[in-house]
This record gives structure tokens, C-alpha cells and sequence, in this order.
């Protein structure tokens, strides 16, 4: 009996242990969040205006637009480094395995105001990038690289970078090598064995970097603020500028929804698009 | 706006400390003036029993200051002065009194937001039995703040290709021909639209209410020689001193100190300035009480203590008595002065609380678009 | 049988190792030969060379007389069957037995119907849209065959395909891989390091040493004849006695071993003190040996049953362990510890070359001097 009702106890208190993660998950975010919705249509007054606000076409929209295509931009662009960098760093010889991780690892270490102004000091018009092409009568006025959206992709894309290669290349650490050598004895040259064999048993990882650096860029305030001449503002500044400024908090909280909502759009369109289900069943 | 001019003034302050151009006293002197003990306390703070909070822009902590404020208030009140820097930005002083649990006491504000905020109903009104309204620049003793310093918004420009007719108005800011370069301008836009309408022939006593029309085509006109829209005035002291721009709106300050670093080849003119207020707020339902909130705003009216926060600072005392007190060599950063105020405009924060919600957001869109 | 593809002085060498010395090889067309060999023998490695994974660090490769040494691996038209299959795992089983068709550019049609004839040929009929990993082991390995086969290369090469499956499925899939050979009369080389597996399915077995081929011939003749004390200890277990004074007699050698005189039938060249006995030809009972049989004095120490058979351990006077077999049906055993006769026909006794290119045993064995017995697992079942 007493064996019984300890193992009951234990049972419960199992039990308990188990629930207290998602409770949590669900007080520390969906409860929030849950605020966030109804400012979004409480504040000031109850009702959508502030999503029309920001899809009416006017200047709300135009952050939108803007956050999307540079995260769009900037995430293609780093899947595409941070893929070939994967690549050359799982397939590589142990020395280049080495340096590669050096490579990847020292950006972690400079934090990212640094890295913006280490960029800006490279495009700026009177910067590294155009003295040299100038001195070397490549171009003669400045190309315009730098405080503008241009450069803040450059600098987004060179933060996001090392972190998409983890992702990625730990999937592609895990593919079979005599796969790929199979496909090769079986009459594939290399070519084909990298696209029908290799990129695809590669895309799960892809598809979670992609997700990562989607979230990440949307997210991004310090290096659009430096290297954007002030003129790149992306929906994570204007929410803040709502917040703290203007205090419009309604139409800050209706950005975040919509920034939410388009960013699982794109991530579910993503899923269909890598043809990701293969993978699950 | 003025919540950053309030964090930048606190970036200066330590970086002449490290410089050693001034003393720790002096250094310690100049915090306790801006409310900044945030830098001595650290994290933010809460006013318990006898305790008073006072918010300001915050900074790195220097854990070497811990007993600093009781030496002035403090010792005076038998209060202990924390400082809280996590920032007294309007939106997040209307979350303190939304939430119903305020904890800051005094904060260092935009005298615009708290406008606003008083109007709706957030604000203490300033208790001119305690305060002495005196002992501010006549007109800034406002119904929810009263300003505790000064800065200006200024024209810097490269002396070394200007010196022989240096622009003296923003006509000859927004004159590109004559006056050849890149140009920077705040990116939070105080001072941008005035600067505008004076560039387009506006006469400087017939500002406000702005026309912010005239003064958005105007501000189009010049968008494609700005290089950048600064966000803090580490840049715009850095665009100035690298050559980037010929021209900016700076904070006259960071403008001061761009000419020192660079022995003069980079000037500055009060001429058409833009002088703001910061102003010290309470919140309603502060936890030390109203009186102890405005005892503090009183002690801190002390003219020697405005003219240290100058010295160590740059920004302009509150207190028209304090000019007096202001030696020679820093009488140029002393932005409030008859003579400095005379070139210049004061800021109508009463326009600004009524409309800078909106013109900001046009503002940015302007920038952005 | 003619000959297909000549491997001549191939070696390879990673670094200061030499994986392969001077390998020659000669594969027959339409033989099952098979590479045996403790791990690290040099069978993988050579496998890979004809695969066209690896290049050799020197000699040549040729097929029907042409040189395919520089000949990289999807233009050679062999097919593989990888350990652990390597089957595509975002495919399905018909994709990845049309997958070498489909790189070949063959028309969907012509593709389907192939890959149908595969599909039943290995039995898979119904699974076709399965994928790889719905699959049962056995089920797997059939995928990795039916793709391997289904372009029909001249040449099959099988790195241990059937080393993850369990015992019984394995002896089933050799009989099937048996099957297909011969319906396909294709080349098979076929790599493993299990001896039962080799001596089932070879037409011939080469035994891997230290990177060199030690003995190439059929099973029987392996088994029977070994050439060195490697091939004698590797393909099944085996008694060895270490002769003190061998001396030639009549046409045999003979020599003392535990007071007793044993003898065997000479071989050619020098005289040799070793004289091996299977455990099969093993008579363990309490009378001496008979007048044509040899046999030394021993002590049974465990007996082992094994259904059809049943394994005795047993110690000489100097503590040499001794193994036989006894077929089921044969007289009661003896007891434990009590003295026994080990006795053999003495013409199974056969006396193993000292001097051949086998070096040191890799495994340790458990006496140097007299019997010795090695038994595997694999031996046992």
C-alpha cells in the first residue's frame, strides 16, 4: 500500500514536472503576446484602423515592404555564402577544417556594433573600397556603397553568416559519405551527385538556417542603424520608435502581429517550397 | 530627442574622465547634475523606504562611485538617491503610470512628451511653492516639467574649406554651391523642420507654429546631399572629424568637441541655432511623494552646481544666475547665455507636444522613403 | 573461364602505410570471388581501387585487356553494394533502383519496365513507393542489389552487404545472392571478413593479409590445402602441432609431439614442424590409436553442444588446448577431466609450409608451442 501511494505520488509529481515547461512557454509567451493582439486593436480605439494603417499603402507599408526585401535579400544571399562555406568547410581537409572554424568562430567574438562600423570604414565613399578603386582609376566618383541599403545587406549578411553555417553543416555532416560515393559508382559524375543526391539530403538544414536568418533579419535595429545612413528603418525600429516615442502602442503592437504573421507565411511557403515533407514522411 | 542628447552628454563625460581632462570630483559632480547616478548604481533602481529614484539615459557602470549622491541631496534630505538608467523615454514612462506601479520619482525628460503625458493625465504638475520658477529662463518653467539644462542644435561645418565666409545661416546650410560637400542631420528630427523653414526664408521669431509642409519640401530639397541622418552624436561627431560631410546639424556639444579634436579644422556657430530644453519631470503616484520629488527638482536649481554640469557637460545652465558663474574659456558652451541666446531660437516644446508624434512619423518616412 | 578484369602490382599507400603491396589479381568473367580477410587485410581498399573510389599509388587495372585505371568510378559501369546499403534516403525504392538509369539518361518507360523486372527479381514486389527507411534490413539490402544490377554492369562488387543483418536472414539472403548470380552470370567480387560467408557463396576466395593476397584458390582446396598457417587458422578452426625433431620417413614426416610419434604426408621444398589436424577428423575416446590413426594424450576440459554438433576443449600434458568436433550421433562423450586419447586417420594430418608470406598471426593465439585451437562465433553456428 505505502509502495502504491509513494508511486501515485511520484506519478503526480512527474506529472507536474512535465507540465511546468509548457505552462511556462505558455505564461512567458502566448500570455504576452496574447496583450499584444489586443493592443493591437484596443489602442487607442477599439477597432482594425491600425492594421489598415499599415496596409493601406502608406508610409507603414512601405517599412514592410522595405524589412521584407532586405531580409529576403540578405537571407538568400547568406543561405547562398553560408551553404558553399558549409560545404567547403564539412568536405574539407583537416587544415581547412581548422581554419574554417577560425573563420567562423572570430565574428562571434566582435560584437556587432563593431563589425557595422568595421564595414562602414570599407564602403564609406571616402572609405577602404572606393579609395582603393579609385586610386587604382577603376572608377572615378565614389560607387555610393555605403550608408544606404547596400551596405546594410553587406553587413547583415556577414553577421548572419556564421551562424547559417551551423545549421547547414551539421546536416551535411551527417549525410552518408558512400551515399554519395554510391551515387557516384552508379554512374552519377560529381555535378550529379551534388544536386540530386547531396542538395537535397542537405535541405533539412537549409530550411533551419533559413528560418533562423528570416527571423534574425527582420529583427535587425543596430547595423541598419549604422550603415543605413538613418534612412534604412526597418519594422524592428519603428516599432521601437511607436513604443518609446510616440507611444503609439497600438500600431506598434499591430507591426509586431503583422511581422509575426508574415513571417510564418514565408516560412510555411519555404517548407512547401524545399519540399521539406519529403523528409518527415 | 533630448533623451539622446541626455545619453550622450553622459558618453562625453566619461570619455573626458578617461582623458583626464577632468577630476573625479568634478566628474562625479557633473553626474550628480545630470541625475546620472545610474552609472554609479548600475541596474535599475526602486525606491524603498527613505529612498528617492531619479531616471535619467544611464551609461557603464563606474562601481567606484557608490556613495556619491548622498554627498549632495541626500546628505541635505536624509534621502538615499538611487539612480535608475534604464531611460525615461515617454513610452516608457506612460508604461510605469499604465501599470499603476511607478517606480521613479524624478526623471530627467523631453518637457514635449511630458506635455503630452500631463495632458492625459500621467503627470504631476510642477509645485512652484517648492520650485522657485525664479530660478529658470524665463519661459521654461513649464505646467508638468521645468528645465534643468540647455543644448543647442547647431551648424558645424569643414573650416578648412570654409573659413574665409563660414556659413552663418541654414540658407547657406542648404546652399550646396556655394558651400560644396555631403550634409548630416538628426535622424529624430528636433530642430530639423525649424532649420528648414529658416533655411526657406521663415524669419526666426515666426517659426511656430511650424509649417510643416514648407518645411518637409524644403528638408526633399536637401535629402540627396545627406550623406547621413546621424543617430548619435558619436556619429555625427565622426562623420565631421573624417571629412564624410562639409556640413551638419549637430548637437552643439558634440560640434565643441569635433573643434578640439580637430584643432579647429572643423567650427561651429550658434548663429540660427536651435536651443531645446530637458526638463525634470514627476510621474503621478511617484513612490516618494510629490514634495520629495520637488525638493530635489529645487536643490538641483543651485547655480554652481548647474555651471559644474556646464564645465564638465557643455550643457547650458537652467538657472540665468549661473552665466555669471561660468569662467571665460567655457563661456562659447554656455548655450543659454544672453549673449549665445541672442543668435538663436529657443525650442517651442509646447508646438512639439502637440505635434511631434505626427511630424515624427513624416519625418522618418521622409528619411526612409 | 576467360579473363575479365587483371589488377597487375597494384599497390596504394596512405602515408608511411602501405595498405596494398603489389597486388595481382586476376578476376575470371561471370566468377564469384570473394576478398577475405581480417579487417585492415587490404580487401576494402581493393575493392575500392576497382570501384574507381581510390586510386592506386602504382600498377595498372585493366578490363578485357584496356587499361582503366584513370577511369573514374561512374564511367567504369560496375555496380556496388555498400556496407549498410548507402541507399538514397529521400528516394523511393523505385527511384533508387531507377537512379542509375535515370543518370544514364534511359526514358521513363524503358526505366519503369526495368526497374519492375529488378523489383522482382529480388523479391520486393509491392514495396516499390516505400521508403528506404520503412524498409526491414533484409528488405534494404534487396533495394541496394536490385539498383546495383539493374543497369546490368559487367561487374558486381559487394563491400560485406550482408555483415548488419542477423544470422538467419543472412544465410537466407545468401542463398538468394547465389540465385541472382547465377541467373545474371555477372562478375561478382565480393568482400567480407566471414569466413562461412566466404567458403558459401565463393567460386574462388582470395585471403587478405597485411595488404597482401596470401592464397587464391576454391573453397575446398582452401580449406583443405592452406598454404600457410594464416589461411589454415583463418578459414575455420584447426589443431596445430609443433613437431620436435621432423625428419623425413617413406615419403612423410614424422616427429615427436607429447611423447608420442605423429606423422603426415611430406609437402615439397624444406621440411616442416607444423602438423595441423581440422577438428572434424578428431576421435577423442579411451582407446589408443589404431594402427593407421596418430593421436597424443589429453584431458577434456568442456564440452560445448551445438545441436548438430558437439565442440570438446581439451588440454595436452604441457596445457596446449586441443579442439574437436563431434558429429551428433556419435558415441556418448567422455567425462571432464578424465585422460583421454585424441586420435586422427593419419591421413588427415597435413603439414603446413613455415616459410610463406604470412607474417605474424594477427589475432594472439593461445599457445605457440604444440596444439592450438581457434574457434569463431561465426565457426560455431
Amino acid at each position: 500500500m505505502a509502495g502504491a501511494s509513494r508511486n501515485g505520488n511520484g506519478g503526480l509529481g512527474t506529472r507536474a514536472l512535465l507540465w511546468t515547461l509548457p505552462v511556462l512557454l505558455l505564461t512567458l509567451y502566448v500570455v504576452p503576446f496574447a496583450g499584444v493582439i489586443s493592443w493591437s486593436v484596443t489602442q487607442p480605439e477599439v477597432g482594425f484602423g491600425q492594421y489598415w494603417r499599415i496596409l493601406s499603402g502608406g508610409d507603414m507599408t512601405n517599412v514592410f515592404l522595405r524589412t521584407l526585401r532586405i531580409a529576403v535579400v540578405s537571407t538568400a544571399i547568406t543561405i547562398l555564402v553560408g551553404f558553399c562555406l558549409s560545404y567547403y568547410w564539412v568536405m574539407g581537409s583537416r587544415l581547412r577544417q581548422t581554419i574554417l572554424e577560425v573563420c567562423i568562430f572570430i565574428p562571434f567574438w566582435i560584437s556587432v556594433l563593431v563589425r557595422a562600423f568595421g564595414w562602414l570604414i570599407i564602403l564609406r565613399d571616402n572609405g577602404l573600397a572606393n579609395g582603393f578603386l579609385m586610386a587604382t582609376r577603376l572608377i572615378s566618383e565614389p560607387l555610393g556603397t555605403g550608408r544606404n541599403e547596400f551596405a546594410v545587406i553587406v553587413g547583415m549578411v556577414h553577421f548572419m553568416v556564421p551562424f547559417s553555417v551551423f545549421p547547414m553543416a551539421t546536416v551535411m555532416r551527417k549525410i552518408d559519405r558512400r551515399i554519395l560515393l554510391a551515387a557516384h559508382g552508379l554512374g552519377a559524375d560529381p555535378a550529379t551527385v551534388f544536386r540530386k543526391i547531396f542538395l537535397p539530403l542537405s535541405m533539412p538544414g537549409v530550411f533551419a538556417a533559413f528560418v533562423m536568418v528570416l527571423v534574425f533579419s527582420v529583427g535587425f535595429f543596430v547595423t541598419p542603424a549604422i550603415l543605413g545612413g538613418g534612412r534604412v528603418v526597418m519594422v524592428a525600429e519603428a516599432v521601437f520608435v511607436q513604443m518609446f516615442q510616440t507611444t503609439n502602442w497600438g500600431l506598434g503592437a499591430a507591426m509586431s502581429v503583422v511581422l509575426l504573421v508574415l513571417i510564418g507565411a514565408i516560412v510555411g511557403l519555404a517548407y512547401r517550397l524545399l519540399g521539406l515533407r519529403s523528409f518527415v514522411g | 530627442m533630448e533623451n539622446h542628447f541626455k545619453q550622450d552628454c553622459l558618453i562625453l563625460l566619461k570619455d573626458r574622465l578617461t582623458q583626464g581632462s577632468i577630476d573625479r570630483r568634478t566628474f562625479l559632480t557633473g553626474l550628480v547634475a545630470l541625475g546620472a547616478l545610474s552609472a554609479i548604481n548600475g541596474g535599475p533602481a526602486k525606491a524603498a523606504g527613505g529612498d528617492l529614484v531619479v531616471t535619467n539615459w544611464g551609461g557603464d557602470a563606474v562601481p567606484a562611485f557608490k556613495s556619491a549622491f548622498t554627498d549632495g541631496f541626500g546628505a541635505s534630505s536624509g534621502l538615499n538617491v538611487k539612480i535608475d538608467g534604464s531611460g525615461s523615454t515617454k513610452g516608457a514612462m506612460k508604461a510605469q503610470f499604465d501599470s499603476g506601479t511607478v517606480r521613479w520619482d524624478v526623471c530627467d525628460a523631453d518637457p514635449g512628451s511630458t506635455k503630452s503625458l500631463g495632458d492625459a493625465g500621467m503627470i504631476e504638475k510642477v509645485d512652484y511653492a517648492i520650485v522657485d520658477k525664479g530660478k529658470v529662463e524665463e519661459g521654461f518653467a513649464y505646467e508638468y516639467s521645468i528645465a534643468n539644462y540647455f543644448f543647442s542644435y547647431v551648424i558645424a561645418y569643414d573650416a578648412s574649406k570654409f573659413a574665409g565666409d563660414p556659413p552663418k545661416s541654414w540658407a547657406d546650410f542648404w546652399d550646396v554651391k556655394k558651400y560644396p560637400g555631403k550634409r548630416t542631420m538628426y535622424k529624430w528630427m528636433a530642430g530639423s523642420l525649424e532649420a528648414a523653414l529658416m533655411a526657406d526664408g521663415v524669419p526666426m521669431d515666426k517659426l511656430y507654429p511650424l509649417d510643416m509642409d514648407r518645411a518637409f519640401a524644403k528638408l526633399e530639397e536637401l535629402k540627396p546631399h545627406i550623406v547621413s541622418y546621424w543617430d548619435s552624436g558619436a556619429e555625427s561627431q565622426q562623420l565631421l572629424r573624417d571629412g564624410e560631410v562639409s556640413m551638419g546639424l549637430v548637437w552643439h556639444t558634440r560640434a565643441n568637441l569635433v573643434e578640439t579634436d580637430t584643432n579647429g579644422a572643423v567650427s561651429w556657430t550658434y548663429a540660427q541655432g536651435i536651443m531645446a530644453p530637458s526638463g525634470w519631470t514627476v510621474i503621478k503616484g511617484n513612490p516618494a511623494g510629490k514634495d520629495a520629488a520637488m525638493k530635489f527638482i529645487a536643490y538641483c536649481q543651485d547655480p554652481a552646481r548647474q555651471v559644474v554640469l556646464l564645465e564638465t557637460l557643455g550643457s547650458g545652465p537652467a538657472n540665468p544666475a549661473a552665466h555669471a558663474l561660468v569662467p571665460a574659456k567655457s563661456k562659447r558652451l554656455d548655450c543659454s547665455s544672453p549673449e549665445n541666446r541672442a543668435l538663436q531660437v529657443a525650442m517651442d516644446m509646447d508646438w512639439y507636444a502637440a505635434n511631434s508624434n505626427k511630424a515624427l512619423e513624416r519625418y522618418l518616412a521622409m528619411v526612409a522613403g | 573461364m576467360t579473363s575479365h578484369i587483371k589488377m597487375v602490382g597494384v599497390s596504394k599507400a596512405f602515408g608511411a602505410f602501405n595498405a596494398l603491396n603489389r597486388i595481382d589479381l586476376d578476376i575470371r568473367r561471370g566468377e564469384f570471388l570473394t576478398f577475405l580477410g581480417p579487417s585492415g587485410s587490404g580487401k576494402t581498399t581493393l575493392l575500392m581501387i576497382l570501384a574507381g573510389f581510390e586510386k592506386p599509388s602504382g600498377g595498372m587495372v585493366t578490363k578485357d585487356g584496356a587499361d582503366i585505371t584513370g577511369v573514374s568510378a561512374d564511367r567504369r559501369n560496375f555496380g556496388m553494394v555498400f556496407q549498410g546499403y548507402a541507399l538514397f534516403p529521400h528516394m523511393s525504392v523505385a527511384d533508387n533502383i531507377g537512379f542509375p538509369l535515370r543518370v544514364r539518361g534511359v526514358d521513363k518507360r524503358e526505366r519503369q519496365a526495368r526497374v519492375a523486372d529488378m523489383v522482382d527479381l529480388v523479391g520486393l514486389a509491392g514495396h516499390q513507393s516505400k521508403r528506404p527507411q520503412d524498409l526491414s534490413g533484409g528488405q534494404q539490402q534487396r533495394v541496394a542489389l536490385a539498383r546495383a544490377l539493374v543497369f546490368g554492369p559487367e561487374l558486381l562488387l559487394l563491400d560485406e552487404p550482408l555483415s548488419a543483418l542477423d544470422k538467419n536472414l543472412r544465410e537466407q539472403l545468401q542463398f538468394e545472392l547465389k540465385e541472382i548470380h547465377r541467373k545474371t552470370g555477372t562478375t561478382f567480387v565480393f568482400v567480407t571478413h566471414d569466413q562461412n560467408e566466404a567458403l558459401a557463396l565463393s567460386d574462388r576466395i582470395a585471403i587478405f593479409n597485411h595488404g597482401d593476397i596470401v592464397q587464391i584458390d576454391t573453397p575446398e582446396r582452401l580449406y583443405s590445402a592452406p598454404c600457410d598457417r594464416f589461411t589454415a587458422e583463418f578459414l575455420g578452426s584447426i589443431n596445430i602441432f609443433k613437431l620436435k625433431n621432423p625428419r623425413r620417413q617413406n615419403g612423410s614426416i614424422i616427429g615427436e609431439f607429447g611423447g608420442q610419434v605423429l606423422s603426415a604426408p611430406a609437402l615439397e621444398g624444406a621440411i616442416s614442424s607444423l602438423l595441423s589436424v581440422r577438428p572434424e577428423f578428431l576421435d577423442v575416446r579411451e582407446a589408443g590409436p589404431a594402427s593407421d590413426e596418430d593421436g597424443v594424450r589429453a584431458v577434456l576440459r568442456a564440452q560445448v553442444y551445438q545441436g548438430g554438433s558437439t565442440i570438446l576443449k581439451l588440454a595436452t600434458a604441457d596445457g596446449s588446448e586441443l579442439i574437436a568436433m563431434r558429429a551428433a550421433g556419435q558415441a556418448p562423450c567422455v567425462e571432464i577431466d578424465k585422460p583421454v586419447w585424441v586420435t586422427w586417420p593419419r591421413l588427415r594430418g597435413r603439414l603446413i609450409p613455415e616459410n610463406s608470406l604470412s607474417r605474424e598471426v594477427t589475432e594472439p593465439l593461445t599457445t605457440t608451442m604444440g596444439g592450438t585451437w581457434k574457434i569463431t562465433s561465426n565457426r560455431t553456428a
